[in-house]
């Protein structure tokens, strides 16, 4: 009589991973999902850079590079789903530059202006 | 000889002695974080001098690791019940000076005291949670207590409101019970969840980030929505707690406060003047709720997360009403994930405990974008049809501006049994916007005119006349009535009067599926 094992065997067409959990701990072989693979690090957001919360097109700007501006003035007029909507500077401070010009369409998250806070 | 007197000092002194939890220097050193001792917590919160404490005598029955000979007094935890707006509710509150509010099975055992209690005399239970987590040496029985207060967090849900408040650390399992109570408070500073620490985080992914970045009191009122209300102090937050309070009633089978002094709204709200009639201008839609609420008073839930979507408490006549407004001044008040979650979760909040919704509809549609279709926004979206077509309180809509396609149906339309539809003559209710809808319409008139541009701009005047009004959905009897701005509030009044007996049925189930 042949002799089966009852130990289950790893399937050799799957690719695996390996995941550990602390440092000093196990190491698991496992697979990894796709929205896992794809995750992007975390970065510090940077307050000094003025960025799109949605995707739309700027429809006018209303500061120049170099201008100091205080908290609450109007930057840009950002027309996004189907509204005005007005960018406002978030603290006193000066343009340092503006990456982008009118009818510039953008994605979210695309920089549009930079701001150094005033001392 | 033994006499009353011996009986009593010998009494004192052991409640003397359990009320200093973890000593003296312990306390001065949370003091010097801005935190207040554990019973001054609950004094400044309750009604003063209401506070009965219970259980003060517990002793933990650990017998591993060392544990045997420690004594943590009352194992790290306050329970007791009090009064708030002389009404009973019921209070736990952890004590970081004792073993770092770490969570025992005794300690889990008199948390779960009072939450039977609260249940049993349907009265508000509020937790304060300060705790370092798991007590490590008593291995599975503390996670068992663990256990126990989510099984009875989920069995008073909708029966009983719950309150959390995170006044110092609250990780790993122990973020569960918060999150599955209705309100969360958080105060700068003080509060830190999270379900892996920082540490953690780094060994693991290499990704560096401080406690306060990870799971912050900001954090969690402006991006993971898992907070309600943000505070800078501790006395500020127990202030918006019993504001909170003043709003909702105290189980599911009563109705809120009615205030009988009746205030108008005040003057500066001017309701004619806050609504820009070109539909491409922002306006901050809370002054609307303003503009109809008993004195002005509005008081906002989740005010920071997802403000493309306004939702929280005013009085109309007295009586509290819920409020879920889209905000044009944020994102252009489109429906994304974040704010459909909000909605749908404050919709069953306040159809669970009798409050009557009123929905201020001025959207877009829902955002476009691959990261929301990929994020899961079909649903997340759907939460919003689910609650609202659920719920069996009295509901009303006023169509301020924009309701097009998909958001106009989700915005409690009639569609969805909404009780009454009021439309203001601002109002547009088409499946898009005039300039879309034409670019479809007549994509072969307008790019086989001799001046495309001309005809299109004819073609999309034409869309705007016929359909971007409230007419055609008034002549189908899909709204009510088309108002004018300065009678909203008395609409809404009378409308709330005439549905305060609502009664309708619905198929006999367990419960339903909503799509969480």
């Amino acid at each position: 009589m042949k002799e089966t094992t009852n130990s289950p065997q790893e399937n050799p067409e799957i690719e695996y991973n390996t995941l550990r959990i602390f440092e000093e701990g196990r190491n698991y072989k496992t697979t990894f999902t796709k929205k896992f693979q794809g995750r992007k690090a975390w970065a510090r957001p940077n307050p000094e850079e003025i960025k799109t919360f949605i995707p739309g097109s700027v429809q006018k700007i209303s500061v120049k590079a170099g201008q100091d501006v205080k908290a609450g003035d109007e930057l840009i007029v950002f027309e996004a789903m189907k509204m005005h909507n007005i960018i406002r500077a978030p603290f006193a401070g000066k343009i340092t530059g503006i990456p982008v010009k009118v009818g510039d369409r953008l994605p979210r998250g695309a920089l549009m202006l930079t701001i150094k806070p005033a001392k | 000889m033994v006499n009353l007197g011996t009986k009593i000092k010998e009494l004192k002194e052991r409640q003397e002695k359990a009320i200093l939890g973890g000593g003296e220097k312990a306390i001065a050193k949370q003091i010097a974080m801005g935190k207040l001792p554990v019973r001054d917590r609950i004094n400044v919160l309750l009604d003063e001098g209401s506070f009965h404490e219970y259980d003060l005598f517990i002793a933990h029955d650990a017998r591993e690791f060392g544990m045997d000979g420690k004594e943590l007094p009352g194992d790290g935890v306050v329970i007791g019940t009090g009064t708030i707006h002389g009404r009973s509710v019921a209070i736990y509150a952890q004590d970081f000076t004792v073993a770092g509010g770490s969570l025992g099975s005794m300690h889990a055992r008199k948390i779960v005291k009072m939450m039977d209690y609260a249940l049993r005399m349907r009265i508000p239970l509020i937790g304060i949670n300060d705790s370092g987590g798991a007590r490590i040496q008593e291995g599975v029985n503390s996670l068992a207590g663990y256990g126990e207060i989510f099984f009875r967090n989920t069995l008073a849900s909708g029966v009983i409101p719950q309150i959390s408040v995170i006044l110092g650390p609250c990780a790993g399992g122990a973020v569960y019970s918060p999150a599955l109570t209705d309100y969360v408070f958080v105060v700068e500073n003080i509060s830190k969840m999270f379900i892996t620490g920082p540490e953690v985080i780094k060994s693991v992914l290499g990704e560096e980030i401080s406690m306060e970045e990870l799971g912050g009191a900001r954090v969690h009122s402006e991006i993971t929505g898992n907070a309600h209300f943000y505070a800078l102090t501790e006395q500020e937050c127990f202030r918006q707690i019993k504001t909170l309070l003043s709003y909702i009633p105290w189980n599911n089978d009563k109705q809120s406060f009615l205030i009988i002094e009746e205030k108008q709204p005040q003057k500066k709200y001017n309701i004619e003047k806050i609504v820009p009639v070109d539909p491409t201008k922002p306006y901050d839609v809370r002054d609307i709720i303003r503009a109809v609420v008993d004195g002005s008073e509005f008081f906002e839930v989740q005010e920071k997360w997802a403000a493309n979507i306004v939702t929280g408490y005013g009085r109309m006549g007295g009586r509290t009403v819920g409020f879920v407004a889209n905000q044009p001044l944020v994102m252009a008040g489109v429906l994304d994930c974040d704010s459909s979650d909000k909605a749908a979760r404050f919709i069953r909040f306040c159809d669970a405990f009798n409050i009557p919704i009123v929905t201020m509809e001025d959207m877009p549609g829902y955002l476009p974008g691959v990261d929301q279709e990929h994020a899961g926004v079909i649903r997340h979206g759907a939460k919003v049809l689910y609650a609202y077509s659920e719920a069996t309180v009295p509901r009303i809509t006023i169509i301020l501006r924009k309701a097009y396609g998909g958001g106009y149906i989700a915005m409690n339309s009639r569609h969805l049994r909404a009780d009454f539809v009021f439309a203001w003559p601002t109002a547009e209710i088409a499946v898009m916007g005039p300039e879309g809808a034409a670019n479809i319409i007549f994509r072969k008139e307008i790019t086989e005119a001799p001046d495309p541009e001309a005809m299109r701009k004819q073609k999309v005047q034409e869309y705007k006349d016929k359909f971007s009004n409230p007419y055609v959905a008034a002549a189908k009897g899909y709204i009510d009535s088309v108002i004018e701005p300065k009678d909203t509030r008395k609409f809404i009044l009378h409308a709330i009067d005439v549905s305060k007996d609502k009664h309708v049925g619905r198929p006999g189930k367990k419960h339903g599926i909503p799509p969480f």
